[in-house]
C-alpha cells in the first residue's frame, strides 16, 4: 500500500511544481513578458483625414477627393484552400476580369492565377486604380465574395483628386501631378495644410491575421480638411476659358491668359491659362497670369501718363510733339505703328492712338534727368514687387534700380519696355483706375470653411486707398473711354455695353528680338465704362496668324467675355420698368403652406393674408381660409404644387402616384377620408 | 434541487465524485474552448465562434454517452477485451507506421474505413497496454519475483507498442512507457527489477541523446522526425534559441500566465489566445490561467488530483483485484497526461503535443479518454455493488 502513496505523492509533487512555476512566472517574469508582448503586438496607425474640397464662389465643386483602390491577392491566405481555389472558380473570375477590363484574355488571367497560386505569392497585383463601384462589383464574384481571409483579396485605398469641371482653372487650383498626394502649384499647394486636415495616430492591438482592434475605445476620428471656397464664378470662368481657347486657336498662338476681377472687391471671378505644348489642343499648362513676367508694351502708357499727371507735369490736353512718328534717341530708333495724324497730339490723343514716340518724348523731357521720380511712381503702382495672391509662383517683376538706368531707360519704360511685369500687375493697376484710385488686393479666396462653419473669410484688402488723385483718375478714365470710342480699340465699341481699356502690342524677346519677331497682344480694361463692375486683362502670346494687334487678338476676347458676363449679370443692366405692385396684383395661390404664402407676399412688399393654420387655401369668395389638415384623414391637396402635395401626403403615410404636370387638379381619394397606412393615392396634375 | 441531483445520479452508477470531475472538466472545456477557438473560428468558420463551441458540446455529450455505456459493462469483461485489443493494436500500429496519414512528417493517424473517422492509433495502444498490464499484474501478484515468467512478458507488452509508436511520436511513447513503469511500481514490481529497468532506460536514452546531438543536421534531415526532436531538446535544455517555434509557443503561453494574475479576469478576456498557436488544445491550461487566474489553475490541478485520489480509493477497497489495477492504471495514465500537459503549458517540460484530458478541444482523443473514464467508473460501480451485496449478506 505504501507504494500507492509514494505514487500519489510523486504526482502531487509534480502538480506543486507546475503551480510553483506559474507563481514564479507571475511574480518574476510577468513584467518583461507582457512588455515584450505589447511591443510586438501593439502598433500605431496614422489615420489620414479626408482632404478638403475646393469650391467655386457659388458652391460648385471644383476639386474633390475620390477613393481609388488597388487590389492584390494573397494566394497564401489561410482560408484560400483547394475548396475555394477550384478550377471552376478560377475560370469564372478569369472570365469576369477579362470581360470587365479587356486588358488580358481569360486564358491569360487563368494561367496567371495558377502560376502565382503555385508560387504561393502573397501580394499578386490583380488590378490598380479601380473605383468603388468596380470594387463592389468585384466583391460579388465567385471566391472574391468570401471573407477577406478566404478570398485573399487585399484592398488598398488611395485618394485621387477629381475635378468635376474638368480642366477649368486647373493651374490655379493646383495639380497632383504624380498622383501621390503632393501638389506642386496653385491653391492646393498654398492651402495644403488647411486642406489636409489633421492626421490622427491611433494605437491598435494586432489580433488574428489581418485583424486589429483599437486600444482606446474613445471615438477620435481625424480632423477632416477644411473646405476652400474660391472667388471663382464657374459660369464666368467657363465663358472666359472658352473665349480664350477660341482666340488662341484662331490665331494659332502659343499661349494666353484671362483674368477677370471684381472692381470693388478685388475678387477674381475667372482666371484661365491656356498653352500649347507639342499637341494641337490648348490646356492649362502654366499659370501665365500670375507667373509669367513679360514686357507689357503699350498698356504701360497709362502708367506713364498717370505718373506725369500725379507730378502735375501734364494734363490730358497737354500737347506733345511726335513729328513723323520716328524718334532717334542716343542711336536707338523708336517708331509708331503708323505715322501720327498730326505732328502734335494731346496727351489723351497720344494714348488713344498709342503713340510710342509721344510717350518717349514725354519721358525724355521730364524723367531722364530724374529717373527715381518715375521709378517711385512705378513702385507705388506695384510694378516692383510680386503681386500678393493666394497661390504660389507669383513672378517678381524686372525693373532696374533708377541709379542704373541708362539715358534711354525712361523713354523705353514709358512705352512698355525695359521692364517685365505679369498680367496680374497690369490688371491690379487698371483696376485701381476703375475703382476711382483705390487699389485693392486681388484675391482668390472667398472663405474657408470647416465642418460647415466659416473659419476665415479674408474679405477685401485695400492696398492703397489713394493711389491716384481724383483729378488724375477722372482724366485717365476719359482717356480709356477714348481708346475705345475713337482710338486703337474702336473695333470693340458697341451701343449696349460701354467698355474702357487699353490695347497693347508688344514685341517680345522670347525667340530673339530682331530675327523672328514675336508679339504679345493684350487688352486691359473695365466695364461698364461709366459704372465699372469688372476689370479684365487678356494676354495672347505669339499669335501666328490673323494679325497680332492687341485690339483684334486680345480685344475681341475681351469683348466676348464682357458681353457674356454682362448678359449674365442682371444687376448690371438698367431696369426696364419698375411699377409698384399692390396686393391685388399678386396671383391667387390656390393651396399652399402659410409660410410660403407669407414669403411671396413679403416679396411683393404686401401684407400677408390673415389666418392661423399651417396650410391655407382659397375659399369660394377668393379669400384665404385654413386648409384643415387632420392627422388621420386624407388632406385636400387640390390646387397645390406637386412638391407640397407629395410632402403632405407622404407625411401622412400615403404612397403617391401622379399623372401629368402642373398643379393638382384631382385626387383619387377624397379629402377627409380616413387613411389606412400604405394606401396609394393617385394625383391628376393639370 | 438536491433531489433532482440525486435522481440524475440514480441512473449513473459508480463513483459520484468521478462523475463530478467529468462534469467540471467538461464545463471548463466549453468555456476555454469557446474563448480560445475564436481565432480559429475567424480562419475557418467565417468568424462564427459558436461553431467550435457546438462541436465541443457535441463531443462532450458523445463522451458522456460513451462513458455511460462503458461503465454499464461489467469490468471483468475488460480482462479478455484487453488481450484482444492488444493483439489488434500491434498490426494497426505497424499499419500506421507505414501507411498512416502524415502530419508534419509524423505518421500518427489512420482513417477508419467506411466511417471515415481518423484516430491516433497510439491512443488505442495506450488503452490496450494499460488494460493488459492490469490483467497480468492481477494474475501474477503471487509470483512478482519471477523475472522470466512475469516481468519479461509484461515488459514485452509495454515495449513492443512503445517502440512502434516512438518512431513518429516519441513523447507519447515515452509517456506510455513511463506510465507503465509507474503502474508496475504500484503493482509491486520488485525493487531490484525496477532499478534494473531504470538503469537500462537510462543507458538507452543516453545513447539515443548522444547519437541525436552528435549526428550532423544534414544527416538527420533524412531521418523522419529526428531533426524535430533535436530542435526541441536543444531549445528547451541547451541553448534557448529565441525564435524557435516551440519557444515562441511557450513564451506566448508564459505571457498568458503572466497576464492572468492571481484572481480571475473573466471568461473570454484572454489576449494571448490571438498569438498562441494551439491555444485551444495543447496550451489551453495557459489560457485558463489567463482568464481564471492562479485560482483557476489551482482548481484544475486539484480536480485531477481528486480524480487520482478517487482511483486510489478503489484500490484500497480491492487491493489485489484486476479491477483495482485497471482503475488505478487508467487513472494514473489520465492524470499523468494532464500533469505533463500542464507542465508543458507553464514551460516546465519541452513541447510534446499532449492534450489536457477532457478539456482540450479535439475529437478523437475524447473517445479514448471517455472510454478510460467509463472503465474506471465500471470498476467503481461493481465494487459498490459487491459492497452492497456484502452488506446485505452481513445484515441477513
Amino acid at each position: 500500500m505504501i507504494r500507492i502513496y509514494v505514487g500519489f505523492l510523486f504526482i502531487a509533487l509534480l502538480s506543486v511544481g507546475i503551480l510553483a512555476k506559474v507563481v514564479h512566472t507571475q511574480l518574476y517574469e510577468a513584467h518583461e513578458l507582457i512588455a515584450q508582448s505589447d511591443s510586438t503586438s501593439i502598433f500605431s496607425k496614422t489615420i489620414v483625414a479626408e482632404r478638403g474640397n475646393i469650391y467655386s464662389a457659388d458652391g460648385k465643386l471644383l476639386a474633390t477627393s475620390l477613393p481609388l483602390f488597388d487590389v492584390h491577392i494573397d494566394f497564401n491566405a489561410d482560408g484560400l484552400t483547394d475548396d475555394v481555389f477550384t478550377p471552376r472558380n478560377v475560370d469564372s473570375v478569369a472570365m469576369l476580369m477579362s470581360a470587365k477590363y479587356h486588358d488580358k484574355t481569360a486564358a491569360d488571367y487563368r494561367a496567371e492565377f495558377f502560376k502565382h497560386h503555385k508560387k504561393a505569392d502573397t501580394y499578386f497585383l490583380l488590378k490598380r486604380d479601380i473605383s468603388l463601384a468596380d470594387l463592389n462589383e468585384m466583391k460579388t464574384w465567385p471566391w472574391f465574395r468570401l471573407s477577406r481571409n478566404k478570398s485573399g483579396l487585399i484592398v488598398e485605398t488611395k485618394e485621387m483628386r477629381d475635378h468635376p469641371f474638368g480642366d477649368i482653372a486647373l493651374r490655379t487650383l493646383g495639380i497632383d501631378e504624380n498622383h501621390d498626394g503632393t501638389y506642386s502649384s496653385g491653391l492646393e499647394l498654398k492651402y495644403d495644410k488647411d486642406l489636409t486636415g489633421e492626421a490622427v495616430k491611433k494605437l491598435y492591438r494586432k489580433l488574428s491575421a489581418g485583424v486589429a482592434k483599437p486600444l482606446d475605445t474613445k471615438e477620435e476620428s481625424a480632423n477632416s480638411g477644411k473646405d476652400i471656397y474660391t472667388t471663382l464664378d464657374i459660369n464666368i470662368q467657363d465663358v472666359a476659358e472658352d473665349a480664350l481657347r477660341k482666340a488662341l486657336t484662331r490665331h494659332d498662338a502659343e499661349h494666353g491668359c484671362v483674368i477677370l476681377m471684381e472692381v470693388k472687391t478685388g475678387k477674381i471671378r475667372a482666371i484661365a491659362n491656356l498653352g500649347k505644348r507639342d499637341s494641337a489642343d490648348y490646356r492649362e499648362l502654366y499659370n501665365y497670369a500670375v507667373g509669367e513676367a513679360t514686357e507689357p508694351g503699350s498698356v504701360m502708357k497709362l502708367a506713364t501718363v498717370a505718373s506725369l499727371m500725379e507730378d502735375k507735369l501734364v494734363d490730358k490736353n497737354t500737347p506733345v510733339e511726335c513729328g513723323n512718328g520716328v524718334l532717334m534717341i542716343r542711336g536707338l530708333t523708336i517708331k509708331d505703328h503708323e505715322a501720327p495724324e498730326s505732328p502734335q497730339l494731346t496727351v489723351q490723343r497720344a494714348v488713344e492712338v498709342s503713340s510710342n514716340v509721344a510717350m518717349a518724348e514725354l519721358a525724355k523731357d521730364y524723367y531722364i534727368a530724374k529717373p527715381s521720380q518715375f521709378y517711385d511712381h512705378l513702385k507705388t503702382f506695384g510694378f516692383t514687387q510680386p503681386v500678393q495672391i493666394e497661390i504660389g509662383g507669383a513672378a517678381r517683376p524686372v525693373l532696374a534700380d533708377p541709379k542704373k538706368w541708362s539715358g534711354v531707360s525712361a523713354p523705353f519704360i514709358a512705352h512698355g519696355y525695359e521692364l517685365q511685369i505679369t498680367p496680374l500687375h497690369t490688371l491690379q493697376f487698371y483696376n485701381a483706375i476703375a475703382n476711382n484710385g483705390v487699389m485693392v488686393k486681388p484675391t482668390l479666396i472667398e472663405k474657408i470653411r470647416e465642418y460647415n462653419q466659416t473659419v476665415d473669410s479674408p474679405g477685401t484688402v485695400v492696398l492703397n486707398d489713394k493711389l491716384l488723385s481724383q483729378g488724375t483718375v477722372k482724366q485717365l478714365q476719359e482717356i480709356l473711354d477714348g481708346v475705345v470710342e475713337n482710338g486703337t480699340a474702336k473695333n470693340l465699341k458697341t451701343t449696349y455695353l460701354k467698355i474702357a481699356g487699353k490695347t497693347g502690342t508688344a514685341v517680345i524677346s522670347n525667340h530673339g528680338y530682331k530675327v523672328n519677331k514675336k508679339y504679345q497682344a493684350s487688352f486691359v480694361g473695365y466695364f461698364p465704362a461709366d459704372k465699372p463692375e469688372y476689370s479684365m486683362i487678356i494676354v495672347v502670346n505669339s499669335p501666328g496668324q490673323g494679325g497680332y494687334y492687341g485690339n483684334v487678338v486680345a480685344g475681341e476676347v475681351f469683348r466676348e467675355v464682357a458681353d457674356k458676363v454682362y448678359s449674365l449679370s442682371l444687376e448690371m443692366q438698367p431696369a426696364v420698368n419698375n411699377p409698384a405692385v399692390t396686393e391685388n396684383d399678386i396671383p391667387v395661390i390656390k393651396n399652399a403652406a402659410r409660410e410660403d404664402i407669407a414669403r411671396i407676399y413679403a416679396m411683393f412688399g404686401a401684407q400677408a393674408p390673415a389666418g392661423g393654420d399651417d396650410w391655407m387655401m382659397v375659399g369660394d369668395d377668393h379669400s384665404y381660409v385654413a386648409n384643415d389638415i387632420k392627422i388621420d384623414m386624407v388632406p385636400d391637396v387640390k390646387g397645390m404644387g406637386l412638391k407640397d402635395a407629395l410632402y403632405l401626403l407622404e407625411s401622412h403615410g400615403l404612397r403617391v402616384e401622379f399623372k401629368g404636370k402642373g398643379n393638382v387638379i384631382g385626387q383619387s381619394i377624397d379629402a377627409g377620408t380616413k387613411i389606412s397606412k400604405g394606401q396609394t393615392i393617385t394625383l391628376q396634375l393639370s | 434541487m438536491k433531489e433532482t441531483v440525486n435522481k440524475t445520479f440514480e441512473y449513473l452508477r459508480g463513483d459520484r465524485i468521478i462523475w463530478l470531475v467529468v462534469i467540471v472538466l467538461f464545463v471548463f472545456s466549453m468555456l476555454a474552448v469557446y474563448s480560445a477557438s475564436s481565432s480559429l473560428a475567424f480562419k475557418n468558420a467565417d468568424g462564427n465562434s459558436s461553431h467550435y463551441l457546438y462541436k465541443q458540446i457535441l463531443s462532450a455529450l458523445g463522451g458522456i454517452l460513451l462513458m455511460y455505456f462503458a461503465h454499464m459493462v461489467d469490468y471483468r469483461y475488460f480482462s479478455r477485451i484487453a488481450q484482444i485489443l492488444w493483439i489488434i493494436c500491434v498490426p494497426l500500429l505497424l499499419y500506421t507506421m507505414f501507411w498512416g496519414t502524415s502530419i508534419n512528417h509524423a505518421s500518427r493517424w489512420i482513417r477508419l474505413p467506411l466511417i471515415g473517422w481518423t484516430f491516433q492509433t497510439s491512443d488505442l495502444a495506450k488503452l490496450a497496454v494499460i488494460m493488459l498490464l492490469a490483467r497480468m499484474l492481477s494474475k501474477n501478484q503471487d509470483k512478482m519475483d519471477d523475472f522470466r515468467k512475469t516481468v519479461l512478458p509484461m515488459l514485452g507488452v509495454v515495449l513492443v507498442p512503445c517502440m512502434m509508436i516512438a518512431k513518429d511520436n516519441l513523447s507519447t511513447a515515452l509517456i506510455l512507457f513511463f506510465t507503465s513503469v509507474f503502474i508496475l511500481f504500484i503493482g509491486r514490481l520488485a525493487i531490484k527489477h525496477l532499478a534494473l529497468l531504470f538503469a537500462a532506460s537510462a543507458v538507452v536514452i543516453g545513447l539515443f541523446l548522444a547519437v541525436l546531438l552528435l549526428t550532423p543536421d544534414s544527416v538527420l534531415a533524412h531521418m523522419g522526425r529526428m531533426p524535430t526532436w533535436k530542435k526541441r531538446i536543444q531549445t528547451h535544455f541547451i541553448n534557448k534559441e529565441p525564435n524557435a517555434d516551440d519557444d515562441y509557443q511557450q513564451r506566448q503561453a508564459r505571457t498568458a500566465i503572466a497576464r492572468g494574475g492571481i484572481l480571475p479576469n473573466g471568461p473570454g478576456n484572454s489576449m494571448q489566445k490571438h498569438f498562441l498557436p494551439e491555444a485551444y488544445s495543447d496550451f489551453i491550461f495557459a489560457i485558463i490561467i489567463e482568464e481564471y487566474g492562479l485560482i483557476g489553475g489551482i482548481f484544475i490541478v486539484f480536480i485531477y488530483l481528486l480524480l487520482l485520489y478517487r482511483c486510489i480509493r478503489i484500490v484500497m477497497d480491492a487491493p489485489k483485484a484486476f479491477g483495482a489495477f485497471l482503475a488505478v492504471g487508467l487513472g494514473v495514465s489520465l492524470v499523468l497526461q494532464a500533469m505533463i500537459n500542464m507542465a508543458v503549458a507553464v514551460g516546465l517540460f519541452p513541447v510534446t503535443g499532449v492534450t489536457l484530458p477532457l478539456v482540450s478541444m479535439g475529437g478523437s482523443s475524447v473517445v479514448f479518454t471517455s472510454i478510460a473514464f467509463g472503465i474506471i467508473l465500471s470498476v467503481s460501480r461493481n465494487i459498490e455493488a459487491s459492497q452492497e451485496q456484502e452488506e446485505e449478506l452481513a445484515t441477513a
